[in-house]
């Protein structure tokens, strides 16, 4: 087998040099397609040792390429260590006409999930966590509290659990009358609670508690 | 006599992808560009190429050259109902042939690669055991086929593995292959070898054969198919396993396209035809038409391109 660590960032993504953002962009969400654990393409293929090198490197090729910054001293790199042609560089399709959806974020669901996995043990967040459920009454400042605690934006929320970024701001703002019916909340706060791993019955008891006594 | 034959053996790890599906139609697409043809049904334990052509025609096969009934390869090749298209089947081979004494299977493979024809096509058994393996090595070329079954996939990556340490191992000396072996047993079975590691540490054995070994792996030239394909499935899913491939192993592979599953592909092989010829409007049909023309580096109808659409 190849070494994938040897390959430069460009052949990671499978991307011409010249590429744009949002091709950039594009590349990434597909090798992520390839080498997520996930994959028909190559779950057979790799150890998670193995596996998890690799999306390493092709997370490092990523946001080196996206960072303009971080692209042009990469760029000059690899054209002194005579890997890629300095004409190559030239960004022949400067003017092209580029399609804004999807150019937002890389909105992995899984590098979300991995990174909520990856905070939840943190001491801070656990004691966040337990302050939050031992109340009796559960506002959504404290769902705020914990999301910021996990340096998680609305936006990523929104990208696993497929609740919209404006709903997920009203419930955080405890925005009742911008809220649908109750048993909605009930069904939002139970998908919440379980893309952070806490409590749903007792998230939902206690925000509904708090919105009532709000209400009255 | 003409020794440019291309031999394309069809081989894949897991059985029932459609290996005899694909080599009887791309058989009858190939001869019908005009080109001298032969099918061989390699698939000696569970041989059924023979099936798709209608199976009463057949006097000689690879059984009357094991028995010597014949002296030469080309008298066992008998005449399709297509022009330009022979094959050797091996119907009615006794049993327990499917383990060939090893003389024989390199007297067969010898004879292959002196017949005269423009394309020979190896129908190959499933699984990895030696025959299937050396009779695909008897070219530099082969054509995988695979389904988009997680199963069928993983069978592929397997069996292209094999190829690879089966072929290490013909190259490199015996004692010198197990004197590696031995230093690498820190691995504690063969299926976590990685190839890679096995020829830096052959180069670093002998130089000379470390290249050797590095040029003939890289000469490989492999294509695949996606057979059975269904709508459901990432329509890049076949260029998506082209890429890892050509990524992670030594080695050029091309992926010839996909193949619309039909099922009328039961029907034809009921009706004794071949599906290309009795279903010829179908999606499935063009998809291996153009199959068929990719591998012969004819022009073929745009693979979707559908890069932007995820």
């Amino acid at each position: 087998m190849k070494n994938f660590k040897n390959l430069n960032y460009y052949e990671m993504l499978d991307v011409p040099v010249n590429a744009n953002d949002f091709e950039i962009r594009q590349a990434y969400k597909d090798t992520l397609s390839i080498y997520s654990d996930d994959s028909p393409v190559t779950y057979s293929l790799f150890s998670d040792q193995e596996r998890d090198e690799i999306l390493g490197c092709v997370e490092l090729a990523f946001s080196t390429l996206i960072d303009r910054k971080a692209k042009d001293n990469y760029n000059m790199a690899l054209v002194e260590a005579g890997r890629i042609d300095e004409d190559s560089l030239d960004k022949k399709d400067s003017g092209k006409l580029v399609p804004i959806f999807g150019a937002r974020g890389p909105g992995n669901p899984g590098l979300i999930k991995r990174k909520v996995n990856e905070k939840i043990p943190e001491q801070k967040v656990q004691a966040l966590i337990s302050g939050i459920m031992s109340k009796e009454r559960i506002s959504g400042a404290d769902l705020k509290a914990l999301r910021e605690e996990m340096g998680i934006e609305l936006r990523d929320v929104y990208e696993v659990t497929r609740i919209s970024v404006a709903v997920l701001g009203f419930l955080e703002a405890d925005n009742l009358s911008q809220l649908p019916h109750v048993s909605y909340i009930k069904n939002f706060l139970k998908i919440y609670a379980g893309f952070f791993k806490i409590d749903s019955d007792k998230l939902v008891k206690g925000y509904l508690k708090n919105i009532n006594a709000g209400a009255v | 006599m003409n020794n440019n034959a291309i031999i394309y053996p069809i081989g894949g790890g897991k059985g029932g992808v459609g290996k005899s599906f694909i080599t009887a139609n791309l058989g009858v697409l190939l001869a019908k560009q005009g080109k001298k043809v032969l099918l061989i049904d390699l698939d000696l334990g569970g041989p059924n190429l023979h099936t798709f052509f209608g199976d009463n025609l057949y006097p000689t096969g690879l059984n009357s050259f094991f028995n010597k009934d014949i002296q030469y390869l080309y008298q066992a090749a008998v005449p399709t109902n297509f022009q330009n298209l022979h094959i050797i089947n091996s119907k009615g081979s006794p049993l327990e042939s499917a383990n060939l004494p090893h003389t024989q299977k390199l007297k067969l493979i010898n004879a292959i690669k002196e017949l005269d024809y423009d394309y020979i096509l190896l129908d190959l058994g499933a699984g990895t055991n030696f025959n299937t393996l050396d009779f695909f090595l008897t070219s530099n070329e082969g054509i995988f086929v695979c389904t988009p079954q997680p199963t069928s996939i993983e069978n592929t990556f397997l069996f292209i593995k094999t190829v690879f340490y089966r072929k290490v191992k013909q190259v490199l000396k015996l004692s010198d292959f197990r004197n590696i072996m031995a230093s690498l047993s820190y691995v504690s079975d063969s299926s976590h070898i990685k190839l890679q590691e096995l020829i830096e540490f052959a180069s670093g054995y002998d130089i000379a054969k470390g290249e050797q070994l590095k040029a003939i792996l890289n000469n490989f030239r492999f294509y695949f198919i996606m057979n059975e394909y269904c709508k459901q499935v990432d329509p890049r899913l076949g260029y998506k396993i082209e890429r890892v491939y050509n990524t992670h192993f030594p080695a050029k592979f091309s992926f010839l396209g996909n193949v619309e599953f039909d099922d009328k592909v039961f029907d034809s092989i009921l009706a004794k035809n071949v599906f290309i010829n009795k279903y010829p409007y179908t999606s499935a049909a063009t998809d291996l038409q153009n199959v068929a023309y990719r591998l012969t580096g004819r022009k073929a109808a745009p693979v979707m391109e559908a890069r932007y659409i995820s």
